[in-house]
């Protein structure tokens, strides 16, 4: 009987290690925060200058402060915002986002940050035409006379946001910016400047104010 | 008594909990699959559907097949419109669903899809050739939709014969309006428009759309074959 009693305590013992888990020796944001993740924009897609958004988070020495640039590219055949009728612009959109980030507070796999952005957005649209539908007469001096334009924006935002590690490698951040732009738009076509309905914002005060919110999906690289 | 209490204590240390999920009853089982939203859409259909499970419910393969009136169509009702459209639609569907997690009451995956989509309609139309009027009783039009998406999707379950399913895509489109009469010179079949209410940006007048950007959402609902116990 004493050998059963022996016998059931070593079960319950080998049991015990076995089945309580053990306490991790590092977090998985500590395990995560010192390693480049490689981030993808959905929204970016869907926008009315649509690009297909991508980026890069590196790390500094200290993991607190990090460095982020995304880069975009994309075309008005890939945009939402056209019903079947239209006819697309020949529009090209180059995009890019740099960040610089600092992890405000840190928890286990979750932790918030603020950052200084710069944005920069050149549109280009070649060979714009009149539509000779739209008018009757007096546009036929416009129809064939195709030129080139391009719309730069540049914004400065201050962003608020939270990252948040769903597995070992993928990762979600929400956030918002806010700041300003400008918006500028030129003719790419020698001696001829750009018509009025390609500078929308031309009578407006500059700068503007700008809100980008948005997430991304963060995909840990390395080891 | 100590001698029972721990035993007791043992075994429940020891012995795994031995029941299965939904999710694993579910994982290698055929489904039938009814898609809600096509139900709720302009080119309405009643979809079925049916989840093929393979390489041991790590993959799943899903047809789909629907047929829709106009006469069911919720948008020509009372409420909205007088009247209904001589029209009736087709749809199916392909799907590759590959699942990448596994909780307890709902798996996620993400895959790939094809649906093909046909309107057929049936109006009228007249011209005049020459001084006489030419009358075409009845124009028959199609709309015929291809689209190709990659797809995100969640299943959850009610219970180990109940699914639901939600997902939602983004891809290509390409769609072409055409006539099936012959013989209708070119400017009256620029003339032509579906007889349908808008929709969305879609063009009611002939020709090839496409192929263009395209977002998809699907809700549906399942029932799981086969025998569980």
């Amino acid at each position: 009987m004493r050998n059963f009693y022996s016998f059931v305590y070593v079960l319950l013992f080998v049991s015990l290690v076995f089945f309580t888990t053990p306490v991790k020796s590092q977090t998985l944001l500590e395990q995560n925060r010192d390693h480049v993740v490689l981030k993808w924009a959905p929204l970016s897609l869907f926008e009315y200058y649509n690009t297909f958004l991508l980026g890069v988070e590196i790390p500094f020495r200290n993991p607190r402060f990090t460095f982020q640039q995304e880069l975009g590219y994309g075309h008005a055949s890939m945009s939402i915002w056209f019903t079947e009728d239209e006819a697309r612009p020949n529009r090209h959109v180059v995009r890019s986002n740099s960040q610089f980030r600092f992890y405000i507070k840190e928890w286990k796999s979750f932790r918030l940050f603020t950052a200084a952005e710069y944005f920069l957005r050149r549109s280009r649209t070649y060979a714009i035409e009149f539509d000779p539908h739209d008018c009757e007469g007096g546009c036929a001096d416009y129809s064939g006379a195709p030129y080139d334009t391009e719309r730069i924006v540049n914004a400065l935002h201050l962003k608020f946001g939270f990252q948040a590690w769903l597995s070992r490698r993928i990762s979600l951040e929400v956030y918002t910016g806010y700041g300003y732009r400008t918006i500028k738009s030129q003719s790419l076509t020698p001696g001829v400047s750009p018509l009025w309905w390609d500078i929308p914002q031309a009578s407006l005060r500059e700068p503007l104010p700008s809100f980008a919110p948005g997430f991304q999906i963060g995909l840990l690289l390395g080891k | 008594m100590r001698k029972g209490l721990f035993i007791l204590l043992a075994l429940l240390a020891t012995v795994e909990i031995q029941a299965q999920s939904v999710a694993e009853i579910a994982r290698t089982k055929p489904q039938i699959k009814l898609s809600i939203l096509p139900m709720f859409h302009l080119d309405n259909a009643f979809m079925l559907g049916a989840e093929i499970p393979m390489g041991n419910g790590r993959f799943s393969l899903q047809p789909e097949f629907g047929y829709g009136p106009a006469q069911s169509n919720l948008w020509y009702e009372w409420w909205f419109h007088d009247s209904y459209p001589d029209k009736t639609t087709i749809r199916t569907k392909l799907q590759f669903r590959s699942y990448f997690k596994e909780g307890s009451v709902f798996r996620g995956y993400y895959g790939a899809e094809y649906s093909y989509l046909q309107s057929d309609f049936n109006q009228d139309h007249s011209y005049m050739d020459n001084g006489l009027p030419v009358v075409i009783n009845p124009l028959e039009l199609r709309r015929t939709s291809h689209a190709v998406h990659g797809i995100m999707g969640w299943q959850g379950y009610f219970s180990n014969r109940l699914t639901i399913d939600f997902q939602f895509g983004f891809g290509l489109k390409a769609t072409e309006n055409r006539s099936l009469t012959p013989g209708i010179p070119q400017d009256e079949l620029d003339k032509i428009k579906l007889d349908e209410r808008k929709w969305l940006g879609r063009s009611l007048s002939l020709g090839q759309y496409g192929p263009f950007p395209s977002f998809m959402t699907a809700i549906s609902i399942g029932f799981v074959l086969g025998k569980v116990n």
